[in-house]
């Protein structure tokens, strides 16, 4: 992948209001069905077991099934995000931090803070969002 | 509570002062950079990549522990912020607001520029009370509300008045609202959570 275009929302995460998970149904914040570790165990939380991320940092869930974009980044793995135009512009790299199940929809959660660099959280989605696994964008 | 402005900034001022260097680990001189540090790459005409080092100065989050005329302090679990309000700023709850209007006990998000101080100038309408998600498959529609299944059980979301349905892939308005979604398929939908554990919801997608 160099560079794909997507529809991207947002999710709830720790330190998010995440009484296991009031604010998000469901949430990133811990396993939608586990919150017995509460919301910052990294082995309890998340789909994909890898809840490293902060709402206050720039991160990403990737969606679990297909790889969208035709790329599967592991937990930890940076891309860059913009929806600056077919200029590219400026990619803003965020850290995969979980994985969501869901098989349609969206194809990545982003957290509030990265959702925010972009588009206000009312605005629920971005669908106009490049993501990029290098700073070539080209052809987008 | 509600507080005098010189109690706020006392407030604001002690809950900085012990949580600055929490704040901003990667910020080197809280008091000569209000910016976030980012690593850049790329040169000249060509895209340029940031990457931002530790919390996000600019966003804050958190639930209102106190508030004064102008502004308000904001505490999670790993933190406390003060929040400060310029005339004619409005936030989100379900629809625009004045910021008075926001309680002790809201949760909120918040994008801004943060000060030397470490307190965030809220932009107007980027501040969002109690916002929340919700995601799920669609069981039933009805003019009161729309019924997901989610991990959690079966929920009927509220409609808010200004209630927007769109695609998913486009972001364009569903012809027929609530009554173009198809039962069986996900859904996605931003609101307002409610007492209670209930939900209003202000845009659906599928």
């Amino acid at each position: 992948m160099a560079c794909c275009l997507v529809t991207v929302d947002w999710e709830c995460i720790y330190p998010d209001d995440c009484s296991c998970c009031s604010g998000c149904i469901p949430c990133a914040c811990c396993n939608s069905s586990n919150c017995s570790a509460g919301c910052q165990s990294t082995s309890t939380c998340g789909q994909g077991g890898c809840c490293i991320g902060n709402a206050s940092s720039w991160g990403y869930a990737w969606k679990q099934e297909s790889c969208p974009c035709g790329y599967c980044p592991n937990c930890g793995i940076n891309l860059g995000f913009n929806v600056d135009g077919a200029s590219c512009g400026t990619w803003y790299q965020g850290q995969r931090f979980d994985t969501q199940n869901e098989l349609s929809g969206p194809v990545a959660d982003l957290t509030e803070s990265l959702f925010m660099q972009f588009a206000p959280l009312g605005q629920g989605l971005i669908t106009n969002m490049r993501i990029s696994n290098d700073d070539s964008c080209t052809g987008c | 509570m509600q507080v005098s402005r010189k109690t706020f900034l006392r407030i604001a001022a002690a809950t900085i002062g012990a949580t600055a260097s929490f704040l901003y680990p990667g910020v080197v001189g809280v008091a000569a950079s209000i910016h976030p540090r980012t690593t850049k790459s790329g040169a000249g005409a060509s895209p340029q990549s940031i990457r931002l080092e530790g919390p996000d100065p600019t966003f804050a989050t958190g639930r209102v522990v106190a508030k004064s005329t102008d502004g308000v302090v904001i505490q999670n679990p790993e933190s406390a912020r003060a929040i400060r309000f310029l005339a004619g700023t409005l936030v989100w709850k379900e629809v625009l607001i004045d910021p008075a209007l926001i309680q002790v006990g809201d949760w909120l998000h918040v994008k801004g520029t943060p000060l030397a101080d470490g307190s965030l100038v809220a932009r107007s309408e980027w501040v969002f009370v109690n916002i929340g998600r919700r995601t799920g498959t669609l069981v039933s529609t009805s003019p009161a509300g729309v019924t997901v299944q989610h991990n959690k059980g079966t929920e009927t979301l509220e409609l808010a008045s200004t209630l927007q349905v769109v695609s998913v892939k486009t972001g364009a308005p569903l012809q027929g609202g609530v009554h173009a979604l198809i039962p069986g398929m996900n859904v996605g939908a931003v609101g307002l959570r409610l007492s209670g554990g209930k939900f209003r919801a202000t845009k659906i997608w599928q």
